[in-house]
């Protein structure tokens, strides 16, 4: 009885919907240049490398002389790792505090979606939070592998698995427009967002 | 509390609030507009999530029962809450057995509604809001007055002066100045808070995560740095799955701000694993009823498929014009207007759903196209049939039924009542009426009447010459 009721209140939706969107196929090139079309839009600052030592080229330069706050090197792409040698570098195990002081958080990322210009970051062992959300500066680097077209497309990786790890999708730099509609970045998070798209 | 109609005449009184609020809700609503269209399919996608969200709603206790399940497979801890002062009781207590002793906050709408801040000072913790608006409206010792952008109804210079009145730093109007010293502020908060504390934008039924939206990241540093998280959520924030979450984010951001996407998208799902090195070591949520189950049994159930985008609010002539505080509760606005009487009861917050034109643009805007108006003449009908009605109205309405059914009655009314206006009006336009009549002046001018009625226009009008073997016609 209440249930009948209830759907008498919640009347039911135009028929012939279909059960979930189609995610359209598109090729590498496309999304990529999707992708960095978006980044322009969100005032993201984006470098596209060649090859694996272009990649530690760029974060070698990009960091230097910095207080860094990185993932575990073995967890970085391309190596990168390397480029963190004679830094001056805080890790997920270290003190929040010390944490607290680096100027970049150095990271990969799971997945980047061409369709919003997000990355998609899943925590886990050696890849803490804190590197994409306590500095001013977050750099990650995405695996041309990794692009996909959009957030439907990334959630279809997990729709057979059992546990959901803690994941956020990050677009463009921490913003605000509380104060009469104005933009500010970096109020909480990043002010600014470094992107390198390798090979 | 005061009454709906003082709230609309203070509002109307406050030049800066008319600048603010019309600056900003033009804005938002072209934005928005932009937004939408750049979303292919978006009358498909607009459909889907609203069949979504009502197909749930169809069986939440079910839906409830599962996400449960779902939640305490990921290691949170559930908790059921019947009031806002059983949620609050809870919070206090999880704070309490913890030792927690302060508390970092990010936007959420569920514990204004609750007055949690309140309780927890009162039980000895302290509370520090975290979303820039929402410190601000701390600061302020106000409340929110839009559902997304809590101090929409402030200029630059008003925040200026309570930031430097109330924590002493030197003033400044500069948006970007003032965000600097917030941030500067809620980071020492952040690094030794010790219980972190949210809303929900969405539950995910089949995976058992919180999602939770910011653009600020304030979100992202509550749910990742203090010891105990413990999130407040609706009963009826729920959706069936991931895919049905891209739906929402895909108009969520669209509607609220014209984004494609909010800056942050979070799924907490649980404290942090085996291995990892930052995250909560304990969360809870906390499931709150308070007068929800009740709409969803009655007339106003579609009310509960809104996701709080706050387009309505922006697309309402009344918002427009009266603010957020006019509402006198938690939600402003078209929502408001629904969802106060519905959680609260008709009784006290009777005026509510006359607040509004019944123009549809609220209908017209919402991503999951609730009948807005449709729920607004419900509620007027239900207001009428709680309500005793007062002798003069009857008086009034039954004498205007007799002048109404006698055409000479009803012309020398008229008549009379346009000679008397036209010694009131000043510049065609009437300040105050006086006596039962005082009220419709109240907070409005009155354009007096045309010098000559419609029906004496209609018998003098000009008579065209009839071409030949027709009838003379007027001119149309
Ligand atoms: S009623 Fe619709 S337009 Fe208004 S806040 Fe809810 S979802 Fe948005």
């Amino acid at each position: 009885m209440r249930q009948a009721q209830i759907r008498a209140y919640l009347p039911e939706s135009p028929h012939g919907l279909p059960a979930r969107l189609a995610y359209p196929a598109t090729v590498p090139a496309a999304r990529r240049a999707r992708f960095l079309e978006e980044l322009k839009l969100l005032g993201v600052e984006a470098f596209v490398e060649e090859d694996d030592a272009g990649v530690r080229d760029r974060v070698k330069n990009l960091i230097a002389g910095k207080a860094i706050l990185s993932w575990d090197p073995d967890q970085l792409p391309y190596g990168a790792g390397e480029a963190l040698q004679g830094e001056a570098v805080s890790f997920g195990r270290d003190p929040r505090e010390q944490q607290a002081q680096a100027d970049i958080g150095l990271t990969g990322c799971e997945a980047a979606l061409a369709e919003t210009g997000s990355l998609a970051m899943v925590s886990g062992p050696g890849r803490p939070r804190t590197a994409s959300l306590l500095p001013l500066t977050h750099i990650a680097l995405i695996r041309q592998a990794d692009l996909m077209q959009g957030m439907g497309e990334f959630f279809e990786r997990y729709r057979q698995s059992a546990v959901l790890p803690y994941l956020v999708f990050i677009t463009g730099p921490s913003r605000t427009a509380d104060i009469e509609l104005s933009l500010t970045l970096g109020v909480h998070g990043p002010g600014k967002l470094i992107l390198i798209l390798g090979p | 509390m005061s009454h709906f109609l003082d709230r609309v005449e203070t509002a109307l009184r406050d030049p800066d609030l008319k600048t603010a609020l019309g600056r900003a809700t033009e804005r938002l609503g072209s934005r928005r507009s932009v937004s939408l269209d750049s979303l292919p399919d978006s009358d498909a996608v607009r459909d889907m999530a609203r069949r979504a969200k009502l197909g749930l709603l169809r069986d939440l206790a079910g839906n409830l029962e599962t996400f449960e399940k779902n939640l305490i497979k990921n290691g949170v801890q559930v908790h059921w809450a019947e009031d806002g002062a059983a949620a609050n009781r809870i919070m206090v207590d999880i704070a309490k057995s913890r030792g927690c002793k302060r508390a970092v906050k990010s936007k959420s709408m569920a514990t204004e509604e609750t007055h949690l801040n309140h309780d927890l000072l009162e039980a000895g913790l302290e509370v520090l809001e975290t979303d820039l608006g929402e410190y601000i409206v701390q600061l302020a010792e106000t409340t929110p007055s839009h559902i997304i952008l809590p101090i929409i109804h402030m200029t630059k210079e008003s925040i200026g002066k309570v930031m430097h009145e109330k924590i002493k730093v030197p003033y400044t109007s500069d948006p970007e100045k003032l965000a600097k010293i917030a941030r500067a502020k809620l980071r020492e908060a952040f690094l030794s808070a010790d219980l972190g504390i949210t809303g929900a934008n969405f539950g995910v039924v089949d995976s058992g995560a919180l999602v939770l939206v910011s653009n600020e990241g304030n979100a992202r540093l509550v749910t990742t740095l203090p010891r105990v998280h413990v999130a407040v959520m609706g009963i009826e924030k729920l959706v069936p799955s991931l895919s049905d979450l891209d739906l929402m984010i895909k108009i969520l951001a669209r509607s609220a701000t014209g984004q494609k996407i909010t800056t942050y998208t979070s799924l907490v799902t649980g404290p942090r694993r085996e291995g990892e090195a930052d995250g909560c070591q304990e969360m809870h949520v906390i499931l709150l009823d308070n007068g929800r189950s009740r709409i969803l049994g009655g007339p106003l159930a579609e009310i509960l498929g809104c996701i709080r985008c706050g387009a309505c609010l922006n697309a309402c002539p009344v918002y427009k014009n009266v603010g957020g505080h006019a509402y006198g509760d938690t939600y402003p606005g078209p929502i408001g207007s629904i969802v106060t009487p519905g959680l609260r009861g008709i009784k006290a917050w009777k005026e509510l759903p006359d607040a509004s034109s019944l123009c549809g643009a609220c209908r017209d805007v919402c991503p999951v196209r609730l009948d807005i108006p449709r729920m607004l003449l419900e509620l007027r009908k239900q207001a009428v049939d709680e309500a005793s009605i007062p002798w003069a109205l009857r008086i009034g309405l039954w004498g205007f039924g007799v002048a109404a059914s006698r055409p000479w009655l009803y012309r020398a009314g008229a008549g009379l009542f346009r000679w008397a206006s036209g010694l009131m009006a000043k510049s065609g336009w009437i300040r105050k009426l006086p006596g039962l009549a005082a009220g419709w002046t109240r907070s409005r001018d009155l354009k007096a009447p045309a010098p000559k009625s419609f029906q004496e226009l209609w018998r003098q009008r000009p008579v065209r010459p009839a071409p030949a073997g027709k009838e003379a016609a007027p001119v149309r």
